[in-house]
């Protein structure tokens, strides 16, 4: 008597199943168009879960900012204008080597590749140094609001003084977790840029300098916000 | 390439025309409107032409509308608290520091 397949062995596809390291090139995908799509739809749940991230800190910044205006524009004003715009355009300039990294990443041209990745990670870290700098200039003038840190704003009395700690705990989370988060992007885009200079993420493979260029765009688009609601709204 | 660095440039131009506003418009208690403004403008272009969603697949485009609502629906959840008084309360939490 003839046996029934279920179909479970096969996945009702009509191929065997096979253990990933005999699957192939795509491991447990049937072509490279389905992988790419399944990573696709990976990144873009990741990010968004980014964005409910970033979007309670926002959504908190702007209660806050509404709360108490006049104490927030001038504690914005303590804020260095010229160096959050350098390092803005330090951004907006990355994401621009980043996408032409995608370009050059599927015209399989290694040292292109790895010149434009080089170019986005020194540009994110030079964002990181001169934000470090700035740091440093907001500690030496009293403008850090956690404990074992005398927060003394120059000019500054009374209640106002609360409110304006208040804005400065959200600058540094908020610029604190958007430093982090570029910090392990400059990682990332790093490791790609010596690997390509292996001839590795080119051609098929591009798709990991996607997923991660995808994830330093947005990366930028944070602190596209980020600029204008702390450094310009005075 | 082109399509790129022209993007660059026109992301530029926005955060210098940003930077001169925010010169502009110190002091005044509506700034923040127009200078965000700005920056959503400059978040499109990147989002569009950089990020690829001019000729991303519909995963991304479900994801792009997914926000796009919720974004709105956040923006009325704000704007009914903002504009929300407590009868209970004597002095609003806006009658604060300022």
């Amino acid at each position: 008597m003839p046996t029934r397949s279920t179909g479970a062995e096969t996945g009702g596809s009509g191929k065997p199943f096979l253990p990933v390291h005999e699957a192939g090139r795509f491991g447990q995908f049937e072509e490279e168009t389905q992988e790419r799509e399944a990573a696709t739809l990976g990144m873009w749940t990741f990010l968004s879960s980014e964005i409910l991230f970033f979007g309670a800190l926002f959504a908190g910044y702007f209660i806050y900012r509404m709360f108490y205006p006049g104490a927030f524009a001038e504690a914005s004003g303590h804020l260095h204008r010229g160096l959050g715009a350098l390092n803005s355009a330090f951004l907006l300039v990355s994401s621009v080597t980043m996408s032409l990294a995608i370009r050059q990443a599927a015209l399989g041209r290694g040292r292109a590749l790895a010149t434009c990745l080089g170019a986005s990670a020194a540009l994110g870290a030079a964002f990181l140094v001169v934000k470090g700098y700035e740091y440093g200039l907001e500690a030496r003038e009293g403008l850090v609001p956690f404990p074992g840190w005398e927060f003394r704003p120059p000019g500054v009395e009374g209640a106002n003084v609360d409110a304006q700690r208040l804005f400065f705990i959200l600058y540094f989370i908020l610029t604190g977790i958007h430093g982090i988060h570029l910090a392990i992007g400059i990682g990332l885009v790093s490791w790609m840029a010596a690997g390509a200079l292996f001839g590795v993420f080119q051609g098929p493979r591009s798709m990991a300098v996607e997923l991660v260029a995808l994830y330093w765009h947005f990366v930028d688009l944070v602190w596209i916000f980020l600029f204008p609601m702390l450094y310009l709204a005075r | 390439m082109g399509a790129y660095l022209l993007t660059g440039l026109v992301l530029l131009a926005l955060l210098g025309l940003n930077v001169w506003l925010s010169f502009l418009l110190e002091d005044i208690p509506w700034a923040l409107v127009p200078l965000i403004g700005i920056a959503a403008v400059q978040a499109v272009l990147l989002a569009v032409f950089l990020m690829g969603l001019s000729h991303a697949g519909k995963v991304a485009w479900i994801y792009v509308g997914t926000g796009t609502f919720l974004l709105i629906i956040a923006c009325l959840t704000l704007a009914d608290y903002f504009t929300r008084t407590s009868p209970l309360a004597d002095d609003p939490p806006r009658a604060g520091f300022r």
